[in-house]
């Protein structure tokens, strides 16, 4: 069913990874759906959140949640599970945390409309289809996989792709060591994470890695490329986009 | 003496250290995942496993609550069974109480079954510095203590160390030459220990759970030198950290149903014990005195404290396990007794030294600890509220860095502004984006050209 | 510290009002489920049976305490017993004039634990055998004391079929009934010789409990 969906790219796709903002925009045109993007969303806040810094973080999530809410729109996609997360499941607490009780009723309203991009997609997954015939590495991040406990939805679309196979791998499920700012104030258990989920990977042989957390492809695209490996790293609405452009 | 990891030293240096050591990291690896995969199997031998948990979650929950009254209890019972209370505020009250039990008993030698609660009190050096010999029996602790070095895993401590290492260290105590056979190895310590036990005059255990119904002690182990220490000396003290109870035998089913499955994947450990007094008339064997230690030791101040769950903790390891952290740094990177994410959140709240704070950092907030841990305890939110704890103490120039976030990104117009300038810097400099700790082993990612996503859309270009 | 100061003090940290985690809400404690288990436990020798192999305990199944001659011969040959010595168990005392009327044999009489240190073989009975687990309950007061079972190499265990229940909340969960005195000074739950995996998380059998361990069931 065609709805109006309001897309919130979030602040790595924004700034670094335009591309996977793209793929997610004609993705969800492409199942029939209005995609408007919200101007006054900013961030989710979850970068402070995470530092322990909760005044700072309520003040930017306030001004996502009011132009989230302001926006008339039946689902709010937002294409990180990370930051799907820091709105449905963390917001309540830090609006809790800080004393704004309004903020945190509206929080628990809104959060009935947040998607995660898989997810969403996940709903039409009938109108997905076409050829990838690669062996994809597919990457569970961690919020995805233990906060919204999608643990199914990514590999369902992935496997409505002809020829693609997405095999379960000892260490898929591993957290891949972006941690946020933990990436730069621990760099060397940050980096041996990668290598750590990079091991994991090259026991499947794959051709690609797939995952739906920007910030954790970014990181292990990093890693990857200075090791000296060409593997291609890609969100999930980037591999659908390819496949079901004509 | 007890080894000092923590004093003087960073977080990042420990890290360095640990993910340096290739070997301890590889055998970390094996170890972990052998550890983890046989708890998900035995998960399985029991239907209702996440029934479990959430009833231990909120059992552990309402025994905490109510710790008062059922120490009270328990302290009554173990009284009215013939054994004696002592109440220890801290490290140093239970350590003089132990050394004094063993002065007036002319206790030449001890013999230890494996408590981390001990070591977190430094009881060992209080004794031989009174001039006791003091011997750990539990095989990883009793190499560990050959080896003058900290435990680096709750259940195998001496983890780190490969069978070539151990073999060393036993041929330089006995002056021999043993292979480096674990079979022959475990039978040289078998014998070793032996006399020991034999010849003890006094036996501290640690307590995985003090029934409060009865007043009894239960002790969860595999070699037998548990109950070693708590039937051939003369005297028995058990430590027990005031958190370590349950009310009902009732309430212990689900324990020990939980907690061997989580720690090592066993249905039931190879023997569990439980003590209620000294021994009785008639009786062969077992301590005429039994003494039990509730320490406290900063337990107390995480009652009615948002860290108030970390109490709900059984000591199982199972968090170890899957810690991605763990798995690249190792247990001595944490600094403490206490390793992994359970050591992260624990060391902070017990320890006053001001390089324990940093410990809410050795985490991605990844929750792997939180889906394996058998009471459910939430660590993720436990180590947010840390780096709360932390964040308020923070310095001028963190705080103002993110008070200029907040402001900028709180305003739409001057939130687009920075993004779209952040990506054109990043394709001119991109390691000017990015601070040395990314490129130091990782690209910086290049923004395509044709601006920000928001500006593309906003001109229709997508 | 006394004991009521060291309980005011936690007491007095108590007195707010409690916690409540947002995100991941704790819930209420509604009494202690059930603990289901996967295997069949429909018959417990055999349950106990495939435990026991399970823990690398060696299991007999007799249907006559007659029968016991030939275990503890097979026990004797097996580990080269020369010394044994029983516990206070009524089970051990099944066993009594079989290693009496056997001159190759020594028993001992132990006045303390430390007697049975060059004892080859304890033998003792038990409480209750738990089927699930493969477990036995042995009982100080009941045994006459705990070394039997600990100090030598071998222990050789008498279950009476009657004792046999299915899993430890049978036990745990009905100690008033089980134990109407009240619980013994001490008690184990065995579960299979000693066991670590301390070294490299290589499995090693024996190192401070007994090497081996029978477990006998008697109808």
């Amino acid at each position: 069913m065609s709805q109006r969906v309001a897309l919130f790219p979030t602040c790595v796709v924004d700034t670094v990874a335009p591309q996977v903002g793209e793929a997610v925009v004609r993705v969800l045109r492409r199942l029939g759906h209005e995609v408007v993007v919200p101007k006054n969303a900013t961030c989710c806040a979850q970068p402070a959140w995470n530092a322990g810094f909760a005044q700072q973080a309520a003040t930017v999530a306030r001004t996502t949640l009011d132009a989230l809410e302001a926006e008339d729109a039946q689902t709010i996609c937002v294409p990180a599970g990370s930051c799907a997360t820091m709105m449905r499941v963390f917001w309540p607490e830090l609006f809790e945390l800080v004393g704004d009780h309004d903020a945190k009723r509206r929080a628990e309203r809104l959060r009935d409309r947040v998607r995660e991009f898989s997810e969403f997609v996940a709903e039409q997954a009938d109108d997905i289809a076409g050829t990838h015939a690669v062996t994809v590495a597919y990457h569970h991040s961690c919020h995805m996989l233990r906060e919204l406990r999608i643990t199914t939805a990514p590999k369902d679309l992935l496997a409505r792709l002809d020829g693609c196979d997405a095999p379960d791998f000892p260490g898929d499920d591993r957290c891949c060591g972006f941690g946020g700012l933990f990436a730069i104030k621990q760099p060397e258990l940050s980096v041996a994470m990668a290598d750590d989920k990079i091991a994991a990977i090259s026991s499947v042989g794959a051709d690609e890695i797939v995952g739906c957390d920007q910030s954790c492809l970014m990181h292990l695209e990093g890693r990857l490329r200075s090791r000296g490996q060409t593997t291609p790293v890609r969100h999930l609405a980037e591999v659908l986009d390819e496949a079901m452009t004509p | 003496m007890s080894q000092d990891l923590l004093t003087g030293t960073t977080l990042r240096q420990r890290a360095r250290n640990g993910v340096a050591d290739e070997h301890v990291r590889s055998a970390l690896r094996s170890v972990t995942d052998r550890l983890a995969d046989m708890r998900v199997d035995a998960q399985e031998s029991l239907t209702n496993w996440e029934e479990l948990r959430d009833a231990a979650r909120a059992m552990r929950g309402h025994i905490v609550a109510r710790l008062p009254e059922i120490l009270d209890r328990l302290a009554s019972n173990v009284e009215a069974s013939g054994g004696t209370v002592f109440w220890a505020a801290d490290a140093a009250e239970a350590t003089a109480y132990i050394a004094g039990v063993a002065r007036d008993r002319g206790v030449k030698r001890v013999v230890k079954s494996k408590s981390m609660v001990t070591e977190e009190i430094h009881l060992n050096d209080v004794l031989q510095a009174d001039g006791i010999e003091v011997v750990e029996t539990d095989l990883g602790e009793w190499i560990i203590q050959l080896a003058q070095q900290m435990p680096s895993h709750i259940l195998a401590p001496a983890i780190h160390m490969t069978r070539g290492d151990v073999a060393d260290l036993f041929n330089r105590v006995a002056d021999g030459d043993l292979s480096d056979v674990p079979e022959e190895l475990c039978a040289f310590a078998r014998e070793q220990l032996r006399n020991r036990f034999l010849t003890a005059d006094l036996g501290i255990s640690g307590c995985n759970f003090g029934v409060a119904e009865t007043g009894s002690t239960i002790l969860v182990t595999n070699e037998g030198n548990g109950r070693m220490v708590t039937t051939l000396p003369p005297v028995h003290i058990a430590v027990m950290g005031m958190e370590r109870v349950v009310e009902t035998w009732e309430q212990l089913d689900l324990m020990m149903n939980l907690l061997p499955r989580a720690a090592s994947g066993q249905d039931i450990s190879v023997y569990v014990s439980q003590v209620t007094g000294a021994r009785r008339v008639g009786e062969l064997d077992g301590p005429e005195q039994f003494h039990l230690v509730i320490l406290d030791n900063g337990r107390s101040d995480l009652l009615g404290s948002e860290y108030q769950e970390m109490l709900n903790c059984i000591r199982c390891g199972a968090c170890l396990n899957v810690c991605p952290v763990y798995r690249q740094m190792g247990g001595h990177g944490y600094g403490w007794v206490y390793s992994g994410p359970m050591g992260a959140v624990l060391t902070p709240l017990l320890n006053r030294q001001p390089e324990a704070a940093e410990l809410s950092s050795a985490s991605t907030l990844c929750s792997a600890c939180y889906d394996a841990c058998p009471v459910k305890i939430p660590l993720q939110d436990l180590l947010l509220g840390l780096r709360r704890d932390r964040a308020d103490e923070a310095g001028r120039a963190e705080r103002a860095t993110w008070d200029a976030w907040a402001a900028a990104w709180s305003r739409p117009g001057a939130y687009r502004t920075s993004v779209r300038m952040a990506g054109a810097m990043g394709r001119i400099l991109p390691a000017g984006l990015f601070p040395t700790g990314w490129t130091a082993g990782r690209e910086v990612p290049r923004r395509p050209d044709g601006g920000s996503f928001r500006r593309r859309f906003a001109k229709g270009d997508i | 510290m006394d004991r009521a100061a060291f309980l005011d003090r936690a007491r007095a940290k108590l007195h707010g009002p409690a916690h409540h985690n947002v995100a991941h809400p704790i819930p209420a404690f509604e009494g202690v489920p059930e603990v289901r288990y996967a295997a069949d436990l429909s018959d417990l020798p055999t349950a106990f049976e495939r435990a026991c192999a399970a823990h690398k305990a060696v299991f007999r199944h007799l249907t006559h305490p007659a029968d016991l001659a030939g275990v503890l011969d097979e026990v004797v040959a097996t580990h080269d017993v020369r010394r044994v010595s029983l516990s206070r168990d009524p089970e051990a005392a099944l066993v009594d004039d079989l290693v009496r009327s056997r001159p190759a044999l020594d028993v001992v009489v132990p006045e303390r634990g430390q007697d049975l240190a060059d004892v080859d073989l304890g033998v003792t009975g038990a409480a209750y055998g738990i089927a699930a687990t493969g477990t036995l309950v042995l009982d100080a007061g009941r045994a006459g004391g705990r070394s039997w079972s600990l100090v030598p190499p071998v222990h050789l265990a008498i279950l009476r079929r009657s004792n046999l229940v299915a899993t430890a909340a049978d036990v745990w969960r009905k100690l008033p009934e089980r134990f109407p005195d009240g619980p013994a000074s001490q008690m184990v739950f065995v579960s299979g010789p000693s066991k670590s995996a301390d070294i490299e998380f290589t499995l090693t059998i024996g190192v401070h409990g007994p090497r081996h361990v029978w477990m006998v069931l008697v109808d």
